[in-house]
């Protein structure tokens, strides 16, 4: 009975565990891995061999995985959000040349330096400020700031010496 | 992406997974026992490296799930099972064919282990 019992403590304690893998990841594994662990300390309680310092093991190998499977799908996370804003200012930039807009190559590069300014520095705050309306709100100040300066330059809303016209 | 499946050498751990699944689908523990049985006890895994693994090795398609079922030498929980793909038995009998040509170097170096170095 305190064999049993304990299994279902350990289970339990691991499948909370289980929970600090990516989403993706303990979705598609965790039941499977869940039920092995499970059946692992049945086949110790049988043999009525120590469960705890078993399951202490697991849990530490299992951590060390958990923070492997983190790191890379942050990582790629990280990735595609970064490639998709490069892509996405790429693909700005292919207007005015697709339009056939009159601009020089200087045109594209004073437009692109801004644009991918922009992007990259939105990818940082997204990366280092965790509080949703923190991030939310520093990225829209940026992209505001970016508009401004561009309308700046297009126009010269503000007239200073690097207005458009 | 196509992999050079008979040039890149396989894990430990990778390498006993293929050979557990090689003659019939498991569940994860089975794999695991299969394994412990097949390396006489040398290679042990916990859950945390067997699913990392097969993350792994489903992604290179060397493995796949199969269906989920009872097993009937266990309880009544339905298990998901993983079976080897084609390209997972390609890449298994490269490797073999890999231990076997350094096998047979070595033992021409008379570096096997019942064999004296100077042929005595």
């Amino acid at each position: 009975m305190g064999y049993k019992h304990a299994t279902q403590r350990y289970r339990h304690w691991y499948a909370n565990l289980l929970r600090l893998y990516p989403k993706p990841y303990y979705e598609r594994f965790g039941e499977g891995m869940e039920q092995t662990f499970t059946d692992l300390l049945q086949e110790r309680a049988k043999e009525e061999r120590g469960l705890f310092g078993y399951a202490l093991w697991v849990t530490v190998e299992t951590l060390t995985g958990i923070i492997k499977e983190n790191i890379t799908f942050i990582s790629m996370q990280k990735n595609k959000r970064l490639i998709g804003i490069v892509l996405g200012i790429a693909l700005l930039l292919l207007i005015p040349l697709l339009g056939n807009w009159p601009w020089t190559l200087s045109d594209f590069v004073i437009m692109g330096i801004p644009l991918l300014g922009t992007g990259l520095v939105s990818e940082l705050i997204m990366r280092r400020v965790t509080d949703v309306k923190h991030r939310a709100v520093i990225v829209v100040v940026i992209v505001g700031m970016f508009l401004l300066t561009w309308a700046e330059l297009a126009v010269g809303v503000f007239g200073t010496p690097f207005a458009g016209n | 992406m196509t992999k050079n499946i008979n040039n890149t050498p396989l894990t430990p751990a990778v390498l006993h997974i293929l050979l557990a699944l090689s003659t019939e689908e498991r569940h994860g523990y089975g794999i695991m026992k299969q394994v412990e049985l097949d390396s006489q006890g040398k290679v042990k895994m916990g859950p945390g490296t067997l699913y990392g693994s097969l993350g792994r090795m489903i992604e290179a398609e060397l493995i796949s799930e199969s269906e989920k079922k009872i097993d009937p030498k266990m309880d009544d929980e339905r298990r998901i099972y993983y079976k080897i793909t084609g390209l997972g038995q390609k890449a298994l009998d490269a490797e073999l064919e890999r231990y076997r040509e350094v096998v047979a170097a070595a033992k021409q170096k008379r570096l096997s282990p019942n064999t004296f170095a100077y042929g005595v």
